[in-house]
C-alpha cells in the first residue's frame, strides 16, 4: 500500500522532550518574529492575492499556482514559487505539496539549499475527482512553516489516482527512458552568465502508477505501485537539492527547479524509482 | 528518294531531341549542385534550427514565446512536454491517419490542435500560423531518422 500518511508518528513525551518543549515555547514567546511566524503557520492562507499581504507574510507564504479546474486529474500542473532570500543564515529548507482528500495525499517533499538561489518548483501530480484544497507548506530556516492553499476541481470521471503499474521490462508506451536536463535560458538566449539564476528542467520518460483501483466507490490497492521516489541534484560536487516523490506523481513528469549558476561545473541529477532502478543525467554549466 | 528524305529528317529530329534532353538534364543537375553553396546550406540550417528552437520553447510551455506569437497553448499550466518528453510518443511519421479521438482523418497539425484544446485546455491555433509551423518542426526534428509510416496505428 502506497498511502503516504501526512501525520507524523506520535512520540512518547519523555522528561527530556518535555523540558525541550518548555524551553522552545519560552524562546518563542520571547522572540516576537518567531512567535508571529508560529501563529501564522497555523493559518491556512489562500495564495490568490499574495501582493495584498504584508511584506513579512508575502516573503514566507509560498505562491501556489494550479488550475482552478482541469479535466485531467492524471496530470495536474503545480507551481510553487517564493521570493524568500536563500542566504546560508536564512533560507527556505523545504516545500511540501499535499492534497488531504486524495488516496495518496502527499505529492512530494522538496528540500532546497541556499545554492538553489531561489525557490521555484514545477511538477505534475495525480488528483482524485471532486473539489480539493491543495496545499504547499514552506519551511523557513528561521521562521518555521508557512502554508498556502488553492482550490481545484476535477470533474466526475476525470480523477487520476487509479492506475496499474506496467510489469518490469515492458517496452512500448510505458517503457522507461533515461532522463535529460534542459535549461530553457540556454535554448532561448544561447548562453548562461555567472551568477544567473537558471531554470533546470528534468525530463524523463517514466510511468508513475499508484496501483490503486476503484471498487464500489473506494480506492483499493490492487497491485504494486511504480513511481520515481527520489531525485538528488548535485552541482560542482555539492548536493544542492533532494526531492522525495510519491506515486501521486504523473507519468513522464517534467520537473523544474531553480539554480544559481555560481560557477562553471557539472550539474548532475540522480533519480531512483521504488523498484530500485537508478537513472542519471548530467549537463556541463559553462559561461559564454 | 522522297521516303529517304523523310527518314533522314525524322532521324535528325530524334538525335536533336536526345542531345537537347541530355544537355538540359545535365545543366539542371549542375545548376542544382551550384545553387547550394556552403553558406547557403548554413543559412537554410539556421532557418530550420531557429524554428526548432521556437518549437522547443512552445513545446515546453515558455510563456514569453507564446505571448510573442499571440497564442495560448494552455490555460492550466500544462505543456506538450508534460506528456511527451523529448517529443516522444507523438509519432509524427504516422500522419496523416484516421485518428480515433477526433473520429476523423487527421494531419499532424490537426493532432497538435486537438492536444492544445483537450489535454492542454488551451486555444486552438491557426494551422498555418508561425506557432504551428514551429511546433510541427520541433516534433518532426525530435523524431528525426524515423521511417515514414503514414496511416499506421
Amino acid at each position: 500500500m502506497d498511502r503516504q500518511q501526512p501525520a507524523p508518528r506520535p512520540q512518547p513525551l519523555v522528561r527530556r522532550r518535555f523540558l525541550g518543549l518548555v524551553s522552545a515555547a519560552a524562546g518563542l514567546v520571547a522572540a516576537e518574529p518567531l512567535s508571529r511566524a508560529w501563529a501564522r503557520s497555523e493559518l491556512t492562507r489562500s495564495g490568490d492575492d499574495p501582493d495584498a499581504l504584508p511584506p513579512f507574510e508575502r516573503l514566507h507564504l509560498p505562491r501556489l499556482r494550479s488550475p482552478a479546474f482541469t479535466s485531467n486529474g492524471a496530470k495536474v500542473p503545480v507551481v510553487v514559487e517564493m521570493s524568500h532570500p536563500m542566504d546560508p543564515s536564512h533560507y527556505i529548507a523545504s516545500i511540501s505539496v499535499m492534497n488531504e482528500r486524495d488516496p495518496v495525499p502527499l505529492k512530494g517533499v522538496f528540500h532546497f539549499t541556499p545554492l538553489n538561489g531561489q525557490v521555484y518548483l514545477a511538477f505534475q501530480i495525480r488528483m482524485d475527482q471532486g473539489a480539493s484544497e491543495i496545499s504547499a507548506t514552506a519551511e523557513c530556516s528561521r521562521h518555521a512553516r508557512w502554508q498556502s492553499t488553492r482550490s481545484i476541481t476535477i470533474p466526475e470521471g476525470a480523477g487520476g489516482c487509479a492506475g496499474t503499474a506496467p510489469p518490469p521490462g515492458r517496452t512500448g508506451p510505458d517503457e522507461i527512458g533515461p532522463p535529460a536536463i534542459r535549461i530553457p535560458q540556454l535554448i532561448a538566449d544561447g548562453r548562461i552568465s555567472p551568477d544567473q539564476t537558471i531554470d533546470v528542467q528534468i525530463k524523463i520518460k517514466h510511468p508513475s502508477r499508484t496501483g490503486l483501483v476503484v471498487r464500489e466507490g473506494t480506492f483499493v490497492q490492487a497491485s504494486d505501485p511504480l513511481y520515481l521516489n527520489r531525485m538528488h541534484v548535485f552541482y560542482r560536487d555539492e548536493r544542492i537539492s533532494q526531492f522525495t516523490m510519491t506515486s501521486a506523481l504523473s507519468d513522464n513528469p517534467l520537473i523544474t527547479f531553480r539554480l544559481r549558476a555560481h560557477g562553471e561545473g557539472l550539474l548532475r541529477v540522480v533519480l531512483t524509482n521504488n523498484r530500485g532502478q537508478r537513472f542519471e543525467a548530467t549537463h556541463l554549466i559553462h559561461f559564454s | 528518294m522522297k521516303r529517304t528524305r523523310y527518314v533522314r529528317t525524322a532521324l535528325g529530329v530524334f538525335v536533336g531531341v536526345l542531345v537537347l534532353l541530355a544537355t538540359s538534364s545535365g545543366d539542371r543537375a549542375l545548376a542544382h549542385k551550384e545553387k547550394h553553396t556552403p553558406d547557403q546550406l548554413k543559412a537554410f540550417e539556421d532557418v530550420f534550427m531557429e524554428q526548432v528552437k521556437i518549437g522547443d520553447l512552445l513545446f515546453h510551455g515558455d510563456g514569453a514565446t507564446e505571448k510573442r506569437l499571440g497564442v495560448t497553448l494552455s490555460k492550466t499550466g500544462m505543456a506538450c512536454a508534460m506528456c511527451h518528453p523529448f517529443g516522444s510518443d507523438n509519432h509524427p511519421y504516422e500522419f496523416p491517419k484516421f485518428q480515433e479521438q477526433m473520429n476523423k482523418f487527421a494531419t499532424l497539425r490537426d493532432m497538435i490542435n486537438w492536444c492544445i484544446e483537450k489535454p492542454n485546455e488551451g486555444v486552438k491555433i491557426d494551422p498555418d500560423s508561425d506557432a504551428m509551423k514551429a511546433l510541427e518542426t520541433y516534433i518532426i526534428w525530435s523524431n528525426k531518422g524515423s521511417k515514414l509510416d503514414p496511416g499506421r496505428h
